[in-house]
């Protein structure tokens, strides 16, 4: 076994190390850009601590010195999470499609396949190693992206919520894993590396578009409203906003409302006295709940893709 | 069957499911601009009353407007598919034309049995070129009249509004696209990681030739007052960025400012004029200069165009030859 595994790493060799280098690449960007962030602000906060009261009819920060490197790290901390994002993508497809494709293309499918104890085995020695080391890299760069996510500034005190849903987390993993079987699946049903590529390229989008949908569809089920305060901190995937009469605990719509009260008094934060702003949002804290929603959903086609393919390489001619 | 027939066929033959790929997925996205292009102007002479559907007008075009920004905004999000369709294109059809036939093993025998290798090379790169720039002005001129027809109240030959999304840029992007893929494949001679490398490089060069680009535009630029970060003038220019122009004449990058002195806190008033005062005070004392931005004017688009086209394509011709240099000395496995 662990000969086939090292065989397995060797075919695709050039692929692993170009990948898995850009994967780390991403993975030191975001963890350098979250710690450089962490020291940044904590200058900031002790240097707001320490300022003198500000100055009437001044429209600057006391502490101005931090904030062009601190724009400047978001800036890449997006970046970085864009990276994070993408990695299960190019990782799956570059990593599934060629282990039955290239095999196929280049004519020694045959060999490989008449030298294994059965097809279905020689899949699975394959295939797996290379599976799952894009899944163990999107599961590191899936925590670089929560720790860089987690380091900015706004997101003290406040959840991250929904924030950079995709980029960060066990998701990434999960997402790499639906993304590499759906490439092993095309890599053994059309028997050249690039179209199976494009093919595959293809399908994960339909399949991304299609768990979207579902996953905006049960969102949007689930959200709820809430009445939010007008200096208070959000966090939560919005749907709609209302406004609550306090009188009457009734919710109207913002235009409804405004029709009914043409010439309302406003507070000092602006909202009509005698109202409360209420968002239908899914708040933040169920975040995780719909991660495995999305990563039960995704483990399913997973396993079917999976399956196919090994009763594709049972079957097809080599 | 003539000669040029037979090259055309078994042209097709060997990069079928690359041109094959690439003409549905222009065909697909023309059909789907072009059916987007003919709502919205469907839409638009719906509403005589309403002369500008890009904007929220009064009169009762409010609706109007709304249902016409809905489908324009389709319309940016296909436009934007038209600006990545080039490097994409350009990588699948250029890619597997040396890299598959190394990968394969079938190298040494179709060099063998050509002319030479630069007339095997060129044989092959002529007709996927080909293919690439039917397709491409194909998309180039459908991706025009959606952007006309999102924005119809713009002239939009003389207006940088979503420059290299749409017009004759996309094709010579595309013929840059296949040089770099030509050149990759033939020197990593292996498909999906010359691929990889490839898409890498791709996003370096072009990087590169857009800041090379802005740097040259400079020259063409004009400097306009500048408030909050926003142009005075009107749409169509293309921005290069803002600059300050300080109290001695000398226009400087905010890089530049800030290079000069770490500790310098630029707050800016409602004229224009900037200041530096560490509590953020505006006092007159403290004025370093003018916020100002420096644009292209809209009635260079043409020339900006043209000149960003020559420029792509003669680095897609140059990295041709590039290939054709590693395909003469490379073996054939």
């Amino acid at each position: 076994m662990p000969r086939a595994i090292r065989l397995a790493f060797r075919m695709q060799r050039f692929e692993l190390g170009l990948l898995l280098g850009a994967v780390l690449l991403v993975c030191v960007a975001a963890l350098g850009i979250a710690w450089q962030t962490r020291v940044l602000r904590e200058e900031q906060l002790a240097c707001f601590r320490e300022a003198p009261p500000a100055v009437e009819g001044s429209s600057g920060t006391p502490c101005p010195d931090q904030d062009e490197a601190l724009q400047l790290l978001e800036q890449g901390a997006a970046f970085a999470k864009a990276g994070v994002l993408l990695t299960p993508f190019v990782l799956g497809l570059f990593l599934g499609v060629p282990v039955v494709a290239r095999e196929i293309e280049g004519r020694t499918a045959g060999i490989a396949w008449t030298l294994d104890p059965s097809r279905r085995r020689w899949l699975l020695t394959r295939g797996g190693p290379v599976i799952a080391a894009a899944v163990l890299a999107s599961l590191v760069a899936g925590v670089a992206g929560e720790v860089v996510a987690r380091s900015a500034p706004w997101a003290e005190g406040v959840g991250l919520g929904f924030t950079d849903y995709g980029a960060r987390g066990e998701l990434v993993a999960v997402r790499a894993l639906a993304v590499a079987s759906v490439g092993l699946v095309m890599g053994a049903l059309v028997p050249r590396q690039l179209p199976a590529l494009l093919l595959a390229g293809a399908a994960s989008l339909a399949l991304f578009v299609a768990v979207t949908i579902v996953m905006d569809g049960w969102m949007e089920a689930a959200a709820e409203p809430i009445a939010v305060g007008p200096m208070q901190d959000l966090s939560g995937k919005i749907y709609g906003s209302a406004m609550r009469d306090d009188a009457t605990g009734l919710i109207v719509n913002e235009e409804e409302w405004f029709l009914a009260n043409p010439d309302p008094v406003y507070d000092e934060f602006g909202m009509p006295v005698g109202t409360t702003m209420i968002y239908y949002m899914v708040p933040g804290w169920r975040y995780g709940e719909f991660v495995l929603r999305e990563s039960a959903l995704l483990g399913v086609v997973a396993a079917l893709a999976m399956v196919t393919s090994a009763a594709v390489v049972s079957v097809r001619r080599p | 069957m003539s000669r040029l027939g037979s090259w055309l066929v078994l042209s097709f033959r060997l990069h079928r499911w690359e041109v094959l790929a690439s003409l549905v997925g222009t065909a697909v996205l023309a059909a789907v601009m072009l059916w987007l292009a003919s709502q919205l102007r469907f839409l638009a002479a719906s509403e005589p009353g309403c002369p500008d559907p890009a904007s929220y007008v009064g009169g009762g075009c409010e609706q109007f407007a709304q249902r016409f920004s809905n489908l324009g905004d389709w319309g940016r999000q296909l436009l934007l598919v038209s600006w990545g369709t080039p490097f994409g294109m350009g990588l699948v059809l250029g890619v597997p034309l040396v890299s598959r036939e190394v990968e394969h093993r079938t190298a040494g025998i179709a060099w063998t049995l050509s002319r030479s290798r630069g007339w095997w090379l060129a044989r092959r790169v002529a007709f996927l070129a080909l293919v690439l720039i039917v397709l491409l002005a194909a998309l180039a001129t459908v991706s025009e009249i959606l952007a006309a027809a999102v924005l119809p109240t713009l002239q939009l030959d003389s207006d940088f509004t979503w420059h290299g999304r749409r017009g004759w840029l996309i094709v010579a992007r595309g013929l840059a696209a296949l040089g770099i893929g030509v050149l990759i494949g033939a020197i990593v001679g292996r498909l999906l990681p010359a691929m990889l490398t490839a898409a890498f490089v791709s996003v370096l060069v072009f990087v590169g030739f857009s800041l090379g680009m802005d740097r040259w535009l400079e020259a063409d630029a004009v400097l306009v007052p500048a408030m909050n970060g926003n142009a005075a003038s009107e749409v169509g220019e293309l921005s290069l960025g803002w600059r300050i122009e300080l109290l001695n004449g000398q226009v400087i990058t905010p890089d530049e400012l800030y290079g000069r002195d770490g500790n310098v806190n630029v707050n800016e008033d409602m004229d224009g004029r900037l200041y530096n005062s560490p509590d953020g005070t505006l006092r007159p004392e403290n004025i370093i200069g003018w916020s100002r931005e420096l644009l292209v004017p809209g009635r260079l688009y043409r020339q900006v165009v043209l000149r960003e086209s020559a420029v792509a394509t003669g680095l897609g011709l140059l990295l041709l030859l590039g290939a054709a240099g590693v395909v003469a000395r490379r073996r054939p496995t």
